[in-house]
């Protein structure tokens, strides 16, 4: 993670507005809308960008009318001045459908770092009661940030969390309740069960009609196999994906030093283990399964990104943004 | 395979548990960590699983072998299978020390003792000892001790024991520690199977080893054990002349001062006999020995008296002596009664333990007599109205110097506070007597008084008896009726023994008894042993029987057999605590002219001056047998140095006391209950030398063996004298084998680096249900 600068080359005081992306800070603002609002700012600010450029609605062109068009669509003004049916064509719309899937099987409770410690004197427990800064938190802030971010684009934005199936969901829609149905949906805590990422795209598939850009925010702890199917079949309807992948550090270091029974959060058992014995092999099964996943998503063209929850949320958000106008711009091509 | 130390061997092994039960608790230990990433870790746990389990193991063998590996290094095994490793099983050596009183004898020329020099060989015998031998040690001061018994191998308290050991003053018990010996030689499959010496240390003096007693056969079934004896001196050779002082007499056991102070009884000394006797090869050559005999109270240092001196003159050849001194007796103090001890010695020669001889005598200012009998009124009818019990009255104090005070006791007012206090009591009207009072007069006997009983003059049917002979328990069937003589019969002067009751006046005896008839008798005929008959007459039949309190206690026992536990050897011990004097004929001149005669006052006093001091029972014993306590107490208390004795209920000590010297007896509530003193065995101090070939064949004995002397005294394969110059050359078997315990220590060493090794190398991973 990169250091954040906190003074000015005048030495006042720097506003970075990247700090507010940082895990600590976060975790020192109650409300997951204040979170989101904070990071948002944070983020555009940051890249310096209007977050509200390009936001408008074309007249395209105009073509014979043939039987069976809707008639609604028909310029009269050209009927009057020519006496000639045309149908008046709009360029597409330019907001898009944003579906967030975010994951809250029972490993996105972990976290290593106690909330305390992150969020300084005060707080000792999250929303969720949990007393530590877990994947689940860091997974929801990114999503109400996406969310946050689309809804002031004019974008549809609608919601599942999951574990082995959809748990909850909001429909798509911009309209003005939807960002509070949003974060009352990402208020949900996680639940002991593992995730099925397969069954879940299935259901989600079923409820969208047009494209959309999905964003799934889980540690992909399953299958790498199940997983590509998902994404086949996501593939297979022309949606389009960002993977956020939210991992702990820890896991990604595990350097316990002392032997200590280790019990899974998804029912997996118990094993009592001396970690220096099992890190060596524990780092390759884990790096092999992060590579497997992003390789997975980009064998299908989709974004990936691999977020700590000890990392600010600054790259995932430019990659979210980067990939949304992506996405407008193959629209509108296309 | 043996041990040196099971126990630890044990002890070790069982601390193997505390690696495996950590193993076990391990899991328990600590909270579990909850983790997200956990089908990961199982992954990896998986591929490393075999490698994983095969370390776990490794590494728990490693710690279960280091504590294996202490616990036999601790416990110092010894390989007995000869191929294995050089030496074989461990040997075994009983060591049966001489410490009695023949051990105190001191050496010409070196000044060393017996003992020193016996210590000196055990200790360079225990020393030779290898770890895997065991060492056994009984002390021969009898009765024997076993003081290491079965054979310990820790050789160190062994030799501490043997250096701790000195001389005692009873006689040595060859026999019983052999029979020691070989029961613990012959107790066990493992003991037998194990090469076993018995090594005896002795002088084998006269005193030491009575050859003349054949020693029990108790290594008779034990045919690999061979013994090694220290060879007796050469009968040719010189050897030390031990003159002992083996007994002090009083005239009387009770000395009477009639209250007069000590000071003023210059003149009245008590006659003392004094026996001495030499042992040794030195009796052939004449001698002079300094003799003094002090009389002192209970408790009072002897120093403080000076006593009478004497010099006994020594005939070459003689081996005793007996000397006459006179000794002032002590006051009786206040109380009116008291103990002396007299003391004789003899100037120091080789043998110092059998120097001293103590005797206690009792001091009392008058003996306190009661006569159970009805009281007269009145004064009418002249000498032949007098009543047995007037009778017993003069002839108990017949002057108003006599130092015997006479106390009437009403038969219906006889109770234990009447008796209380008396030395002796008179029962002349025996009829008037109930069970009850027999009950008490059994009592008073066995609390060491003198009753004498004679028949009622006026009875014509006699039933009393029965009462009297079952509360005493008496050997006695005394008739119903009484027994006229016609014409009378006369005292036979022959009955008196010389040691008995009346041997004082007995040279005096045939004069007084001349004019003496019995014209009635009670129940001569039916008297039977085991009393004794002080006087009797000439028909044959008694006229005085006594019974001891051992006598009844035997009787009462029904068995045969002389002497008890004391027995009576060298004339010491008494014959128990109370005596029982029976009468045949009433002192009454229609039974008998006696009350009339000269010897009515002699035999009644002398009756009761002996007879008192007899029914009170010896205060004096040898060492090495149990010794008589005064009635009444319950611990000996030493002068001087030493442990307490407990007294058993039968009054006698619980254990044989082995050292000499005087004892304070006290009762359960520490008040003082009289004086004893302990002797030396002078037999078994006799310092005589032995032929070396008749004490091989004594000792030969102890093997089962037909007794035959040793050819020339040299060794052959049971039995051998110890080499001066190599004690162990003839110990049975070989040094132990090389002990273990060095290479499994190395070998723990190895393995305690190894599990260093392995636990900073290994782990501990494993899955839980």
């Amino acid at each position: 993670m990169a250091e954040v600068p906190t003074t000015s080359a005048a030495g006042h005081p720097a506003v970075d507005a990247t700090l507010y992306l940082h895990p600590q800070t976060l975790a020192r603002l109650g409300t997951l809308e204040l979170r989101a609002k904070m990071i948002v700012e944070g983020v555009m600010s940051g890249m310096h960008r209007s977050p509200y450029k390009g936001f408008s609605v074309e007249f395209a062109q105009h073509r014979p009318y043939v039987k069976g068009d809707d008639i609604r669509h028909l310029d009269w003004k050209v009927y009057g001045r020519s006496d000639k049916l045309y149908l008046k064509q709009y360029e597409q719309e330019t907001s898009l459908d944003l579906v967030l899937l975010v994951d809250c099987s029972g490993s996105m409770r972990y976290g290593s770092r106690s909330f305390e410690d992150a969020s300084g004197a005060g707080r000792k427990s999250g929303p969720s009661g949990l007393a530590n800064w877990t994947k689940y938190d860091h997974a929801t802030a990114t999503a109400a940030a996406f969310a946050y971010m689309a809804l002031r684009q004019g974008d549809r934005v609608g919601l599942g969390i999951y574990a082995d199936s959809l748990v909850d969901a909001a429909d798509r829609s911009s309209a003005q309740g939807q960002w509070r149905r949003i974060i009352s949906i990402l208020a949900h805590h996680p639940v002991g069960r593992p995730s099925d990422i397969g069954h879940v795209i299935d259901q989600t598939l079923g409820k969208l009609t047009n494209r959309c850009l999905i964003a799934i925010i889980s540690d992909f702890f399953e299958d790498p196999a199940r997983l590509r199917t998902a994404l086949a079949r996501i593939k297979h309807r022309q949606h389009d994906v960002i993977l956020c992948q939210v991992v702990d550090r820890r896991e990604q270091t595990f350097d316990f030093s002392e032997s200590a029974p280790f019990e899974g959060l998804e029912g997996e058992g118990r094993l009592r283990v001396d970690p220096r014995a099992l890190r060596k092999a524990y780092l390759e099964v884990f790096g092999a399964h992060l590579e497997r996943v992003e390789k997975t998503a980009r064998s299908f063209g989709f974004d990936y990104q691999l977020a700590s929850t000890h990392d600010w949320l600054g790259p995932p958000l430019a990659g979210f943004v980067a990939r949304r106008n992506a996405v407008l711009k193959r629209s509108k091509s296309g | 395979m043996s041990f040196v130390h099971p126990i630890l061997l044990w002890a070790g092994l069982a601390s193997i548990a505390i690696p495996i039960a950590i193993h076990l608790l391990m899991s328990q230990r600590r909270r579990p960590v909850e983790w997200g990433a956990m089908r990961f870790l199982i992954e990896a746990y998986r591929k490393q699983k075999q490698r994983l389990r095969v370390e776990q193991l490794l590494l728990l063998l490693a710690r279960c072998l280091l504590l294996a590996a202490l616990a036999a290094a601790l416990g110092r095994p010894m390989l007995e299978s000869a191929g294995l490793l050089a030496g074989g099983a461990g040997r075994t050596v009983y060591i049966l020390l001489d410490d009695s009183v023949a051990s105190g004898v001191v050496r010409e020329g070196s000044g060393e003792s017996a003992l020193a020099e016996h210590k000196r060989r055990a200790l360079e015998i225990v020393s030779s000892l290898g770890p895997s031998d065991r060492a056994g040690l009984i002390l021969l001061g009898g009765p024997a001790r076993a003081v290491v018994s079965p054979a310990s191998p820790d050789l160190a308290a062994v030799r501490r024991l043997i250096e701790e050991a000195s001389s005692t003053d009873a006689a040595a018990d060859l026999a019983g520690a052999l029979e020691a010996a070989g029961a613990a030689l012959g107790a066990s499959d493992e003991e037998r199977s194990r090469p076993a010496s018995v090594v005896v240390l002795s002088d084998f003096t006269v005193g030491s080893a009575d050859v003349s007693r054949p020693l029990p056969a108790a290594l008779g079934e034990l045919p690999g054990v061979r013994v090694l004896a220290s060879r007796p001196a050469e009968a040719g050779s010189a050897g030390v002349v031990n003159v002992q002082v083996t007994a002090i007499e009083p005239l009387r056991p009770v000395v009477l001062t009639g209250g007069v102070a000590e000071e003023q009884r210059l003149g009245e000394r008590e006659q003392v006999r004094v026996v001495l006797r030499r042992t040794g090869p030195g009796v052939a050559e004449g001698g002079v020995t300094s003799l003094r005999v002090r009389g002192a109270e209970a408790g009072a240092p002897i120093e403080g008296s000076l006593g009478s001196q004497a010099s006994v003159r020594w005939q070459p050849g003689q081996a005793e002596a007996t000397v006459s001194v006179q000794v002032d007796p002590v006051s009786a103090g206040g109380e009116g009664a008291a103990s002396m001890i007299l003391t004789a010695e003899i100037d120091r020669d080789a043998l110092a333990a059998d120097n001293v001889h103590r005797r206690v005598v009792g001091v009392r200012d008058a003996l306190r007599v009661g006569v159970i009998a009805r009281g007269r009124f009145g004064s009418e009818g002249g000498i032949t109205a007098l009543s047995a019990a007037d009778w017993i009255r003069l002839a108990l104090r017949p002057t108003a110097g006599t130092p015997i005070e006479v106390v009437d006791i009403e038969p219906a007012a006889l109770d234990g506070a009447a008796l209380a206090g008396l030395e002796a009591a008179f029962a002349p009207a025996p009829d008037l007597l109930r069970d009850e009072d027999w009950t008490r007069l059994a009592r008073f006997v066995e609390g060491g008084g003198l009753l004498v009983v004679s028949p009622p003059a006026d009875a014509s049917v006699h039933l009393w008896s029965d009462g009297m002979i079952r509360a005493l328990g008496l050997p006695w069937r005394v008739a119903r009726e009484a027994r006229t003589i016609e014409g009378g019969v006369g005292v036979d002067e022959a009955s008196v023994e010389a040691s008995g009751l009346l041997s004082l006046i007995a040279a005096e005896l045939p004069s007084l008894a001349r004019p003496v008839s019995v014209f009635r008798q009670l129940g001569a005929e039916s008297i039977e042993a085991p009393g004794r008959v002080l006087l009797g007459l000439r028909d044959g039949s008694a006229l005085a029987v006594a019974v001891s309190g051992a006598e009844r206690a035997l009787e009462g026992a029904g068995s045969g057999g002389s002497g008890g536990a004391g027995g009576s050897r060298g004339g010491e011990r008494g014959a128990g605590r109370g005596l029982v004097v029976y009468l045949t004929s009433a002192p009454v001149l229609s039974w008998t002219d006696l009350p009339a005669k000269p010897l009515m006052v002699p035999l009644v006093q002398e009756l009761v001056r002996q007879g008192a001091g007899a029914a009170a029972g010896s205060s004096s014993g040898l060492a090495g047998r149990p010794v008589e306590a005064p009635a009444r107490s319950r611990l000996l208390r030493p002068v001087g140095e030493g442990a307490e004795i407990v007294v058993g209920d039968g009054g006698v000590t619980a254990e044989a006391v082995r050292r000499a010297g005087v004892w304070l007896a006290t009762d359960e509530s520490g008040r003082a209950r009289g004086v004893v003193t302990v002797n030396a065995d002078a037999d078994g101090a006799r310092t005589g030398v032995q032929d070396p070939g008749a004490v091989g064949a004594w000792l030969r004995g102890a093997m089962g063996e037909a007794a035959g002397e040793m050819a020339g005294g040299t060794a052959d394969e049971r039995l051998a004298w110890l080499d001066d110059a190599q004690p162990t050359a003839g110990l049975s078997g070989r040094e132990g084998g090389s002990p273990l315990a060095l290479p499994l220590l190395i070998a723990a060493a190895v393995l305690a680096v190894a599990e260093l090794v392995m636990a900073r190398f290994f782990s501990h991973a494993w899955r839980e249900a």
